[in-house]
């Protein structure tokens, strides 16, 4: 779960990565190109086009891996590229008016009540669903903050270090993001993901 | 479940990690179990971790397969392409001098940069900076800051920090206050002046090329193995070097001056031809318009603390700086007796400042015969007990429009006559008169008078808006040290170790870092987190300050033999013993060795 769970031998390909050795550049994306894709995914929302972003990172990672010192995990390492990179990617979007399709077009959230529904799928997808929605209304360095921490289980000591904040203001912008999940969680009406048009609670 | 159950939020360590912004000390089923079974978790966590493991879950779904890795490569190709496209226009720019060479190399990083790796900067590196066949470029880091200090690459400026990594290209800009070391084991240690503006295009262990603008550094270079050079342009001359410690100074009027203190220097014109050496003890002056070099013994100088800030009398200030030399430490002619009772005993430091803004002479003997400005008289009667004298002459020259400095000596002498409103009023005074970077000093004065004054709310609100706006302001330690004060004295225990923690956290290379290591250590021996106080003493054990590396050393000690660690304890003073033979917490490690020798003995 953890960042640094890359693979076993991360210092190994790393250091043949800086030496330009392919194989051992094929090995790392193989290793981390799903798990970027993923963050990338989570961070960027379903609408974006994840292959190009993934791409970017990596991208941008071959070209810089000289430099990488590999004192932290090549994986927080990556993700703080990807952060850039889907940042870029919303600020594009949004500079294209498309900024609702960039991030969070599954969220037509309607009011509902979860106990409606017992299936645990749809409790899954609506806790998912009102996770998604508290996000949404989050600063960008607030959700990377979240994401890292919460999702990527990497301290707000890497997050610092990947995201070249201070490891003070990461803890702060989790703060409040963990308040606003909860918050989101807590409420008596659901927000839930669904195709079907109805009272918006929350938008964006 | 090793968990307590009975916690509060005062001392369940995942509520207080969570609450605190931190990332939780547990995972997975034993973080499922806890916030089941802790009274503190339950309502606070237990339905948040389900829903982040349902949400991970959740959104794992859906993840599209990723491009091949051939489609990455070749558009890694297609990077390399473009950026040697701009690199092979640019190649008859070698033909131009150095300097032009320089420039064509800062334009073309942007290229060759992972664009806007914001925070990476420490670990990615320009693609230029290390030729495809070349060896590793090696990494300048900043071993210390102070005050505020500004680091440009790419034309993007932003605060230097301590530890950071320096990348070629890039440029270091000190303010009136600021000053900072660059260095690298095995290659040279560069201390930057105030007022100086120096840019690295070169730094590796075969070669370090640095082009100083404007101000003064300081340089000890390694020993240089045969082709190795180190290098300092400046606008009228460069500087080779063969292992050596030595003196730089530039100003646009004035040229350059190059001191030497052991090993030589040779000393070249910006056009190649060569001036001369530069010996312990000698100093050599390039002026922008003279044809030759004027070479003279190094002048002593007076303590720094004796300089004029610039505000009244800036021919002594400028491109100043001290360096090591025993070759003259004799008193300066004319110093008058008042001041040389309030700068007590001579150090073995002398290197004169060299540049004069009204172009007069450089002898510092012939400056100091001047009257002494009344900063200067003031800080004498300060020293000599009188603060009345030194309000007298400070408020005489501080009628009209009174500047900062002034100001706040006057403060000064106020606070030291007793006279605490007066101190206040003119330390506000100060403030509002002093450029941002330089009130940080005068706010963490000002909050002290407060306090005194028995006015704390007002000393804290002081101290929250100036690290609201200076995070990283040179007071910024010491003002989260005396808010932390206060709140423990408040009985706000929560909010005394959080200032604590953005002292370890953003201020681990000031002197408050052993204090906060202490607090924040003991807060976690305290409600019995052994193992987490333990990870934080360990990661402080190699700190390069010594007073850090040995409170870290006894705290780590202490988590050890609370988690039963006998073993480790007694491994921990002999490795302290070793460190520190004449440690200050020798005894406490002696009282705690036995401790845990009983332990192991048994009753």
């Amino acid at each position: 779960m953890e960042a640094k769970a890359a693979w076993e031998d991360e210092a190994r390909v790393v250091a043949a990565c800086r030496e330009g050795d392919e194989r051992a550049w094929a090995e790392l994306y193989a290793a981390c190109a799903p798990r970027v894709a993923a963050f990338l995914q989570r961070l960027a929302g379903r609408g974006s086009d994840v292959e190009d972003l993934v791409q970017q990172v990596f991208v941008e990672c071959f070209t810089a891996i000289r430099g990488f010192r590999g004192d932290a995990p090549v994986l927080s390492w990556l993700f703080g590229i990807a952060a850039n990179v889907a940042r870029r990617h919303l600020r594009g979007a949004r500079r294209r008016g498309r900024k609702a399709a960039a991030f969070g077009e599954h969220l037509t959230v309607v009011g509902a009540d979860v106990g409606a529904d017992p299936s645990g799928r749809v409790v899954a997808r609506d806790t998912f669903a009102r996770i998604e929605g508290a996000l949404a209304t989050l600063k960008m360095p607030q959700r990377i903050a979240w994401l890292m921490v919460e999702v990527e289980g990497m301290s707000s000591e890497e997050v610092a270090r990947a995201t070249g904040s201070r490891a003070s203001t990461v803890r702060a912008r989790l703060k409040v993001a963990r308040e606003s999940v909860r918050r989101a969680l807590e409420q008596g009406t659901a927000p839930v993901a669904t195709t079907t048009p109805g009272p918006e609670v929350v938008t964006r | 479940m090793k968990e307590k159950h009975q916690d509060t939020v005062a001392t369940c360590r995942v509520a207080e990690a969570f609450a605190a912004g931190d990332a939780l000390p547990i995972h997975g089923a034993e973080l499922k179990d806890h916030a089941r079974s802790c009274a503190t978790c339950r309502p606070l966590l237990a339905r948040y971790t389900a829903a982040v493991a349902a949400y991970r879950d959740e959104s794992e779904a859906g993840v599209p397969r990723v491009p091949a890795f051939q489609r990455v490569r070749g558009a890694v190709d297609e990077r390399g392409r473009q950026a040697g496209w701009w690199r092979g226009w640019f190649l008859p720019a070698g033909l131009v001098p150095v300097a032009a060479a320089a420039a064509v190399l800062v334009l073309l990083w942007p290229t060759a940069r992972a664009p806007e790796l914001e925070g990476t900067s420490q670990q990615t590196r320009p693609e230029l900076a290390s030729p495809p066949d070349g060896p590793t470029v090696a990494s300048a880091g900043v071993t210390q800051v102070q005050g505020v200090v500004g680091y440009e690459l790419d034309g993007d400026w932003r605060p230097l920090l301590a530890e950071a990594a320096v990348e070629e290209g890039a440029a270091i800009d000190t303010g009136v206050s600021g000053s900072t070391t660059v260095s690298e084991a095995d290659v040279a240690e560069v201390d930057v002046a105030p007022r100086t503006r120096v840019r690295i295009r070169r730094w590796g262990r075969g070669s370090v090329a640095l082009s100083l603008e404007r101000g003064e550094l300081t340089a000890r270079v390694s020993p240089r193995d045969q082709g190795e050079t180190f290098e300092i342009e400046t606008p009228v001359a460069r500087i080779l070097v063969v292992g050596t410690v030595f003196v730089t100074s530039h100003h646009p009027e004035e040229g350059t001056v190059v001191r030497g203190s052991s090993g030589r220097v040779q000393v070249l014109r910006a056009d190649g031809t060569e001036v001369g050496f530069v010996g312990p003890g000698e100093s050599l002056r390039v002026p922008v318009a003279v044809a030759e070099p004027e070479v003279a013994e190094l002048a002593p100088t007076p303590e720094p603390a004796q300089l004029t800030p610039v505000d009244d009398h800036p021919t002594e200030t400028v491109d100043s700086t001290i360096v090591e030399n025993p070759v003259a430490q004799s008193e300066p002619a004319g110093v008058p007796e008042r001041e040389r009772k309030a700068r007590g005993k001579p150090r073995a430091i002398v290197a004169r400042v060299d540049v004069g803004l009204d172009g007069g002479s450089e002898e510092p003997a012939e400056m100091a015969a001047e009257p002494p400005p009344p900063l200067l008289r003031a800080r004498a009667l300060l020293a000599e007990g009188d603060p009345q004298a030194a309000i007298a002459v400070l408020e005489e020259a501080s009628e009209g429009a009174p500047q900062s400095g002034r100001l706040s000596l006057l403060a000064e002498a106020y606070r030291r006559a007793g006279e605490t409103e007066q101190a206040i009023t003119a330390y506000e005074t100060a403030i509002d008169r002093a450029a941002a970077g330089d009130s940080a000093e005068l706010v963490v004065e000002l909050a002290s008078l407060l306090e005194t004054a028995g006015r704390g709310d007002e000393a804290r609100r002081q101290l929250e808006a100036y690290l609201e706006a200076h995070p990283d302001g040179r007071a910024a330690a010491t003002a989260h040290v005396r808010l932390a004060r206060r709140a423990a004295s408040d009985g706000r225990d929560g909010e005394a170790l959080s200032h604590w923690r953005a002292v370890l956290d953003d201020h681990a290379n000031t002197a408050h870092a052993p204090e906060a290591l202490q607090r924040v250590g003991q807060a976690l021996l305290a409600r019995g987190d052994y193992a987490g106080a333990g990870r934080l003493f360990e990661s402080f054990v190699e700190a390069r300050s010594a007073r850090m590396a040995e409170t870290a050393l006894v705290g780590l000690m202490t988590a050890r033999y609370g988690a039963g660690e006998l073993g480790e304890v007694l491994r921990l003073a002999g490795r302290y013993e070793e460190r520190f033979p004449d440690g200050r917490r020798a005894a406490e490690v002696a009282a705690l060795l036995e401790r845990a020798r009983a332990r192991v003995t048994g009753p």
